[in-house]
């Protein structure tokens, strides 16, 4: 009899092995040893061959005359043989029949083990898709459908120019994309919840239409809002089908900076501090960062992903040697509520950098020496 | 590379500054003698490239500054204008 197939290797080797054990072949029953440890007092005849004697039995329902090999030696079959046969066929069966219970039942309970813990981490992945990090677990407040509208509004204003902004189907086109993408991310998860957020998320954007000034704005006005932030605290557990990054032009990043508070005379030197393209990324509240300094308590736009292994290596990649700082310290930057960041690669250095549009939007930790 | 009296004269009341003590109001925005002086001597180099027409130093100084935590305050724009008029001569 085949094994079942539990789907795990060493279970289905163990059964396998049993069943192997204790196999029939036509009329014939060859007797090997049980790996199973321990199965009751068994009755034995005392004049029966024990394990250790090299016995083949070689029986023949239709044929009385029935001859043994035993010890090298050409035997008959006598009455206590048939006995002896029946003996070892009966535990053979009982045992066999016991030990692929056994197992099956231990496949069963390691398959659906298995099976529950796919499923948490699925739900997991679903609920806190990277680039989000989970939320922390508690404290920080929550942001409200307010400023899930305001990063819809952000990414709008980085990825559409001006120009497109003013055309009607332009408009259209970037709301159907992002609708799109929600429905096509909603469709693939397996979670019913992160599927019905996935929906709400979708009558969110849904909402959304330009305004006098450019910008997206809640069509449905005060009551659309009020009903929407009924569920802005659960839109904050999942990704929500949130277009999170997309390229941006150096002349829009630094509106887009311009935009955040950083003085105009400034922006231009910072989107100049990139090399490359700038990837404009939506972070979410919990997610980690890095800042190396000299000054442990000190705060800084810039931040990084990047852990490395010692002072030299992080002044030479993030470039920091002609201002004289050795980068001695590294704090731990911890983003505290929703915001876009500017992300690319660092410009003469050898890393990639993180600009932080306010420092008001992260928690910087206290430098430590390192490594 | 021909560069205009007003940078000149910008670089050298830069490095009168940085030369300086550091006033509270520098403090409140993240300076202290040490950065003061590491930002001195960048600025003396870029004046000694300026006057031996040698190439300059990199110009990204606000990322420089930034992990000194050092991103406002007077002399912090002083210095990005500085470098965004020397990056305009380059």
């Amino acid at each position: 009899m085949p094994s079942s197939g539990s789907g795990s290797p060493q279970v289905d080797a163990r059964a396998e092995f049993l069943e192997n054990s204790y196999a029939h072949n036509g009329t014939s029953i060859t007797r090997t040893d049980s790996p199973v440890m321990d199965y009751g007092p068994q009755i034995i005849d005392p004049g029966m061959p024990d394990a250790t004697d090299e016995v083949d039995y070689i029986f023949d329902d239709d044929n009385p005359d029935r001859q043994r090999v035993h010890n090298g030696n050409l035997e008959e079959i006598t009455p206590a043989d048939r006995a002896q046969e029946a003996f070892f066929r009966k535990q053979s069966e009982t045992v066999r029949a016991k030990d692929v219970a056994e197992a099956q039942a231990q496949a069963r309970e390691q398959r659906l083990a298995r099976d529950a813990q796919a499923i948490s981490d699925q739900n997991q992945r679903e609920l806190h898709r990277t680039p989000f990090a989970p939320l922390p677990s508690s404290g920080s407040a929550l942001p409200t459908t307010e400023a899930i509208t305001n990063d819809y509004q952000g990414m709008f204003s980085l990825t559409m120019t001006e120009q497109e902004r003013s055309r009607p189907d332009a408009v259209a086109a970037w709301k159907n994309g992002t609708l799109s993408s929600i429905v096509e991310s909603g469709a693939q998860s397996r979670n019913p919840v992160t599927r019905g957020l996935h929906a709400l998320t979708y009558g969110v954007v849904d909402t959304l239409a330009p305004g006098s000034a450019g910008e997206l704005v809640l069509a449905g006005g005060g009551a659309v809002a009020g009903v929407l932030g009924k569920v802005g605290r659960i839109l904050d557990s999942s990704s929500g089908g949130l277009r999170t990054s997309a390229t941006v032009s150096g002349e829009r990043a630094e509106a887009f900076l311009v935009k955040n508070g950083i003085d105009p005379a400034n922006a231009k030197s910072y989107v100049e501090s990139f090399e490359g393209s700038i990837t404009a990324r939506l972070v979410r509240p919990g997610e980690d960062f890095l800042r190396y300094t000299d000054r442990p308590n000190s705060s800084g736009y810039f931040l990084t992903k990047t852990h490395f292994p010692d002072a030299t290596t992080a002044v030479d990649a993030l470039h920091l040697k002609d201002w004289g700082n050795k980068a001695t310290f590294k704090q731990v930057v911890t983003s505290n509520w929703r915001t876009i960041v500017l992300e690319g690669n660092v410009a003469n250095g050898a890393a990639k950098q993180t600009l932080v549009p306010s420092k008001n939007n992260f928690n910087y930790g206290l430098g430590q020496t390192y490594p | 590379m021909k560069i205009s009296k007003e940078i000149l004269d910008l670089i050298e009341t830069l490095i009168a500054e940085l030369s300086a003590p550091v006033l509270p109001v520098e403090v409140e925005n993240g300076w202290d003698q040490e950065s003061k002086q590491a930002i001195k001597k960048y600025f003396c180099e870029i004046r000694e490239s300026l006057y031996n027409d040698s190439p300059l130093p990199s110009l990204d100084i606000i990322r420089g500054l930034d992990h000194w935590g050092i991103s406002s305050g007077d002399l912090f724009k002083k210095i990005i204008f500085a470098t965004r008029k020397l990056k305009e001569h380059k």
